[in-house]
């Protein structure tokens, strides 16, 4: 199948499924319930705040496992840490290429 | 080779730009809109005329290769070429409402940054190689300073530093090259190094792969770019992310494979940085509450993806390779031009202050963006993983293990910023309306992340005609002749 096949093959299911969504909207249109917005979740009746994952620390555990903290630590912005790591891996390139090549 | 005027189209207008300025400075975006268009047009023909006819090959002057100074457009450099003139084009559009001060010095400088990058994609000779990068690498320098702020000015200086460091480098491994081979056409320097050995040569190849390495964001050459890339205006942060350190990157496999070819170990040196930048990127990534900040990281992980890929050597693994650097110059482009939306309504780059309600189109192409770049089905990232994890099992199945473990840590700290930015509703105004000329280059952007997703088979295609002719005797034979 050419690049042109596939373009025009995209763009009609697109507008297959543009038609099939305005069709539906217009033999059963959508209504607003408050039954459909109530949150349900175990029993309980919860705030969006409560059921909410703490997205700032829910990711956290990732970086305790692999101590990032001290890769953070690492990347203080100081100049002359940097330039060292620059120097550093140069030095390793250096090493690997002349050792192994 | 029409692409060839593209660029001198871009050369040329971003030197027209001040002196028509000097009358008034309203005509300077709609004449960078029109000469970034005039260069995407000009490589689209190129590129059908490379995929029809093969290896376009430009002699200035009329001067023979190697004497003169070669172009040449084959294979492996066409399709950065129309990423770096459809991108530009894309950012150049966005720009044209984003940016409401300084207009002349902003397209002036971009042009002339999208131009040097043309040029490094266009040339066939090591010197116009360095000589294009520096452009570019002193544009950068300039547009990471725009703002004129206390962090701008300090991470423009810091890059300027550090890519000092990274220019003097390639020169001194190109004189090295040039003292021992008398030549620095990259066909002819491909023939006269399998005829010789010589003990500078790894030397030469260290100091040009790590000035390299520098401009691709290696860690641990990468220092400057978690700086640099946030402190520029969101447009220039697309560009530098999407499209400087893939050229970066595009250089190194111009190098490894065609002057370098003989030296395997130069690759087995890409699964190393590769794997240590894919790792290290996406666990600062996860860490960061300044939204550039993380995406700049992130860029730091999908270098080292790419560049694990090449290192491998293999066809599938070189595809995976070119086909995730098409598919992260999209999605960063993307991800950065929302960041600029993002943190212009909402005032600040950190993620935890961001409360105020969106548009639904930015939560959606910001959604896309995300999405496509942990990797999820269905969106480009994970076409172009998914061959690199083939590819990566094949060779060595722990590297698989290691790149699937980061492409988890990626979708973490995605959808982490996806609902600190989107689904917190602390009260703040609601945000809505964007002008049509940022609405268009995002939504095409993600439209491109939804169809090389759904449609994995186009850029498998491209990736894979990339990788077609990494021979370098047919290279050879079309610049020098015979």
């Amino acid at each position: 199948m050419d690049f042109g096949t596939t373009l025009a093959a995209f763009g009609i299911t697109i507008c297959i499924m543009a038609f099939a969504w305005r069709a539906s909207r217009r033999v059963a249109p959508g209504r607003r319930s408050k039954g459909k917005e109530s949150m349900y979740a175990c029993g309980e009746k919860l705030g969006i705040a409560d059921s909410n994952v703490p997205v700032e620390s829910f990711y956290a555990s990732i970086a305790n496992a692999a101590r990032a903290d001290r890769l953070r630590d690492a990347h203080n912005g100081s100049l002359s840490r940097y330039l060292t790591w620059v120097f550093a891996g140069m030095v390793a390139v250096m090493a690997f290429l002349l050792l192994l090549g | 080779m029409d692409s060839f005027y593209g660029l001198m189209t871009l050369l040329i207008t971003a030197f027209v730009i001040p002196v028509v300025s000097l009358k008034t400075e309203k005509l300077a975006p709609y004449i960078a809109v029109a000469s970034s268009f005039v260069a995407f047009i000009l490589s689209t023909t190129t590129a059908f005329t490379v995929f029809r006819e093969g290896i376009q090959v430009q002699q200035m002057e009329g001067w023979p290769a190697p004497f003169g100074i070669t172009l040449a457009v084959d294979h492996l450099s066409i399709i950065p070429i129309l990423l770096v003139s459809a991108v530009g084009f894309l950012v150049i559009l966005f720009s044209f409402r984003f940016i409401s001060r300084r207009k002349t010095e902003y397209y002036s400088i971009t042009l002339l940054l999208l131009g040097s990058l043309m040029g490094v994609l266009h040339t066939g000779d090591m010197f116009n190689l360095f000589v294009f990068l520096e452009i570019s690498a002193i544009t950068s320098y300039i547009l990471v300073a725009f703002k004129k702020e206390k962090e701008s000015i300090e991470a423009s200086i810091k890059y300027l530093i550090i890519n000092s460091i990274s220019t003097s480098m390639i020169l001194l491994g190109i004189a090295l090259l040039y003292g021992a081979l008398g030549t620095l056409n990259m066909a002819d320097l491909a023939l006269e190094m399998s005829a010789i050995s010589d003990t500078f040569m790894p030397i030469s190849m260290g100091l040009i792969l790590s000035g390299l390495a520098i401009k691709s964001g290696f860690v641990p050459f990468h220092t400057w770019l978690p700086d640099a890339h946030p402190a520029a205006p969101s447009p220039i942060s697309a560009i530098l992310s999407g499209l400087v350190i893939s050229v970066g990157m595009y250089a190194i496999i111009r190098v490894s494979s065609t002057v370098y070819s003989s030296y395997a170990v130069v690759f087995n040196m890409l699964i190393v940085l590769g794997v240590i930048s894919m790792t290290v990127g996406a666990l600062m990534a996860l860490m960061q509450h300044d939204l550039k900040r993380m995406l700049a990281y992130s860029s730091i992980s999908q270098m080292g993806y790419i560049g694990m890929a090449v290192g491998m050597a293999t066809p599938l693994g070189l595809a995976g390779g070119i086909f995730h650097l098409i598919n992260q110059a999209i999605i960063k482009s993307l991800l950065f031009l929302c960041s600029g939306v993002i943190i212009h309504k909402a005032g600040t780059h950190d993620m935890r202050k961001m409360g105020a309600k969106f548009s639904s189109f930015t939560a959606g192409v910001f959604l896309i963006g995300v999405l496509s770049l942990a990797g999820l089905p269905f969106f480009n990232g994970f076409s172009s993983k998914l061959l690199i994890y083939i590819a990566s099992f094949n060779a060595f199945p722990l590297l698989t293990v290691i790149a699937v473990v980061t492409s988890a840590i990626t979708a973490a700290y995605g959808i982490k910023a996806f609902v600190l930015i989107f689904m917190r509703n602390t009260g703040k105004s609601s945000i809505t309306g964007m002008p049509l000329t940022m609405q268009i280059p995002l939504a095409i952007l993600a439209m491109l992340c939804i169809l090389l997703g759904i449609i994995p088979g186009i850029g498998e295609s491209l990736a894979g005609f990339a990788v077609s002719n990494l021979n370098n005797m047919p290279y050879i034979r079309a610049v020098l002749g015979g």
